[in-house]
């Protein structure tokens, strides 16, 4: 690939936006790179991913271990968040280990981990 | 990007992004970190009208006890911060001011002392945990640096499948190949540390990173798990009712200062943002009516009682509310060494008219246990002066390994020529800027508070913009000077500033030379020496970095990290 500014030019920056569109409606797959190829979409949909995918991931992960450890509520509080920064960690270099597809698809684990986290207050009433 | 790249491409490409965009404020948290071990030390420094009198504790409190009944008899609540080995230095406050606003005596004569409004070695220690941004918006940058360090600690690991072997290799004067191992020297030979003090610099504010867990279980009343934390500690009053979920961060937050100042819980989420001076000039008077006089018990008697639990020499304060009343308290505090733990916000009561034992903190719970021994672990308040120095040289390593990384990402894609030259030339000032300019700033600062004048009208401010303005003039220096004039000089500005700092304080300051003072001014001449070397082995070398390097404005092969991290 040629070189590609770092710090993107206002041309550069469109192109920028039209290659990631069409790269996202391709399931961020284009089939045969070419010499121009971006690298930049993929790159920044997945920082985005790693920093706030993770961070979200990690908030809903250590809500629900808080629930699931066996401990009393202050320690599985305390474990579990101490525990956080580790999970954060774990994702962030899962996501740059594997192809982007499977990063985005493990969004969809909020769902499960949100409910079991927060579903007693959101609908039990209990905290 | 057709195929996915192999684990070891992609977690080079994640070490190189983490690594560079957060490498910069890292070195930063680093550097100032690393001087922020000696914060008590650099303070003391600072204001050379404060002596060391030679006095016991006793003997200061029984001094700050008469002055304080002469001068504030009717006062709500009076603090006083006993000398320590650290700072040698006794100030009292009276009343609820929690911060600032103390007064030094000099505790052999009871005289007022009025050392010179300086910034100090806390703006240092402020620094390295907010940049000076405000403690929201700060607290969250450098959490977001730690963690990518974190990444970048953990994916250089899986990059560097020949850990062991790599270890044993230095190959020196051999341009990008020499900063490659000079890197990886730095960075496995203390793997243990860089971890350690990563993860437990998260850990310190970890209910304000990660508030899910008391989200989830608590609702987000961070009073009810405050209360679940401390289940025997008293309970004053109620600050502001019951928190809801979606109160604003930052109200949450100064409730639990609050709270924290108050009643000496909470300490393990907001004790690093409290400030420098943990234990002083936190006024805790109940608020009652005024209880009739009483004789209290002298303030000395308490220094024995409080020794007798924490050991001797370890307390750091003593408060008395509601002084000379019949419900006066007496507390005192521990200073934060006393025990890996730490014990910001610790404090034991005893009701000042009979010295009977009203309060004592209980052990910490376990899980409460592991959170505070982590972050003591990042304080580094244990173990005395031999740890302080570990931690301070364990800290120059680190820097070392973050520049001789950011040094390293401009030398190797210069040779590559992989990306875009302009691009390089912007790294490259801002590698300067960063490394060699925050060095040359600190010490500036030091500078500045020996040649500003005393009487000076918000003097410590002029010290920090003194600290900012010879940082920008650094950067415009580093954008004017070609990549390798730029290091030279810089360096050698921040060796020779160091260098002469010990001349600067013998021929301007009057008080006598006390063994505090001159271990700074002997360690800033030995990093002065440092830098200087540095600067003379970039200035000896480029020749060996051009043939790494085709373009012009070539980067010096600089010889090894040591010398680019070493401080100021």
């Amino acid at each position: 690939m040629t070189s590609i500014p770092m710090i993107p030019t206002p041309s550069a920056t469109l192109r920028l936006l039209g290659d990631s569109l069409r790269l996202l409606s391709e399931n961020t797959m284009p089939k045969a790179p070419s010499a121009t190829a971006p690298i930049w979409p993929a790159t920044l949909t997945r920082i985005l991913l790693a920093v706030f995918g993770g961070y979200a991931l990690t908030y809903y992960t250590t809500a629900a271990l808080a629930r699931l450890l066996p401990f009393e509520r202050i320690d599985a509080a305390i474990s579990a968040t101490l525990l956080s920064f580790a999970l954060y960690t774990c994702y962030v270099l899962w996501v740059y280990a594997v192809p982007l597809r499977r990063g985005l698809l493990s969004l969809l684990a909020l769902v499960p981990l949100a409910l079991i986290g927060f579903g007693p207050n959101w609908f039990g009433g209990a905290a | 990007m057709a195929k996915q790249p192999s684990l070891t491409q992609s977690m080079s490409e994640l070490h190189t992004w983490a690594g560079l965009v957060l490498g910069w404020v890292l070195f930063a948290i680093f550097l100032t970190g690393t001087l922020a071990v000696f914060d008590k030390e650099l303070n003391w420094w600072m204001q050379p009208e404060l002596r060391v009198t030679g006095q016991t504790q006793a003997e200061a409190v029984q001094v700050a006890e008469d002055w304080l009944r002469a001068n504030h008899a009717g006062a709500s609540a009076w603090n006083i911060g006993l000398p320590s080995e650290r700072g040698p230095d006794l100030s009292v406050s009276a009343g609820e001011q929690r911060r600032g606003e103390r007064t030094y005596l000099d505790a052999s004569t009871g005289e007022l002392v009025e050392p010179r409004d300086t910034a100090g070695g806390s703006f240092f220690f402020r620094f390295h945990y907010t940049l000076h941004m405000g403690r929201d918006l700060g607290v969250w940058i450098v959490g977001l640096a730690a963690m990518a360090m974190l990444v970048a600690i953990i994916s250089g690991i899986i990059i560097h499948k020949k850990i062991f072997k790599d270890f044993f290799t230095f190959r020196p004067g051999k341009g990008q190949r020499s900063w490659l191992d000079g890197h990886n020297a730095s960075a496995v030979l203390l793997l243990p540390f860089h971890l350690m003090i990563t993860y437990t610099g998260l850990v310190i504010f970890f209910l304000i990173y990660m508030p899910a867990a008391s989200d989830a279980l608590y609702n987000g009343d961070r009073q009810a798990m405050f209360r679940d934390l401390r289940p025997g500690a008293e309970q004053h009053q109620p600050q502001q009712g019951q928190q809801g979920q979606g109160q604003a961060e930052r109200g949450e937050r100064t409730q639990m200062a609050e709270r924290g100042e108050r009643s000496g819980q909470g300490e393990h989420v907001e004790q690093a943002t409290r400030g420098e001076a943990p234990a002083r000039g936190e006024g805790r008077a109940p608020r009652t009516v005024e209880a009739p006089p009483a004789q209290m018990l002298p303030l000395a008697s308490f220094i024995a009682l409080g020794e007798a639990h924490y050991g001797a020499g370890m307390l750091s304060s003593v408060s008395v509310s509601n002084p000379d009343r019949a419900n006066a308290q007496v507390e005192v505090r521990p200073m934060l060494g006393s025990r890996i733990e730490l014990t910001k916000g610790e404090s034991m009561a005893f009701n000042a008219n009979t010295g009977e034992v009203t309060r004592v903190s209980d052990p910490s719970r376990p899980t409460l246990l592991t959170q505070k021994v982590m972050a003591g672990l990042h304080f580094a308040q244990f173990g005395g002066y031999p740890m302080r120095w570990l931690y301070f040289i364990c800290g120059l390593i680190s820097c070392a390994m973050i520049a001789s990384g950011l040094v390293l990402y401009t030398v190797k894609r210069r040779r590559q020529a992989k990306v875009s030259a302009t691009w390089l030339r912007q790294a490259d000032w801002i590698n300067t800027t960063v490394v060699a300019g925050l060095m040359v700033a600190c010490v500036a600062m030091l500078w500045a508070n020996r040649l500003l004048p005393v009487e000076l009208a918000e003097r410590s401010e002029w010290e920090q913009r003194v600290f900012f303005g010879s940082w920008l003039l650094a950067l415009l220096h580093a954008r004017v000077r070609t990549p390798a004039r730029a290091w030279i000089e810089q360096l050698a500005a921040a060796g020779l500033l160091l260098l002469t700092l010990p001349l600067l304080d013998r021929a301007l300051s009057a008080s006598a030379a006390d063994v505090l003072r001159l271990s700074v001014d002997a360690t800033s001449a030995a990093c002065g020496v440092l830098l200087l070397w540095a600067s003379w082995r970039v200035a000896r070398q480029p020749a060996a970095a051009e043939r790494a390097a085709p373009r012009k404005a070539p980067k010096p092969a600089k010889p090894r990290p040591e010398p680019a991290g070493a401080q100021s």
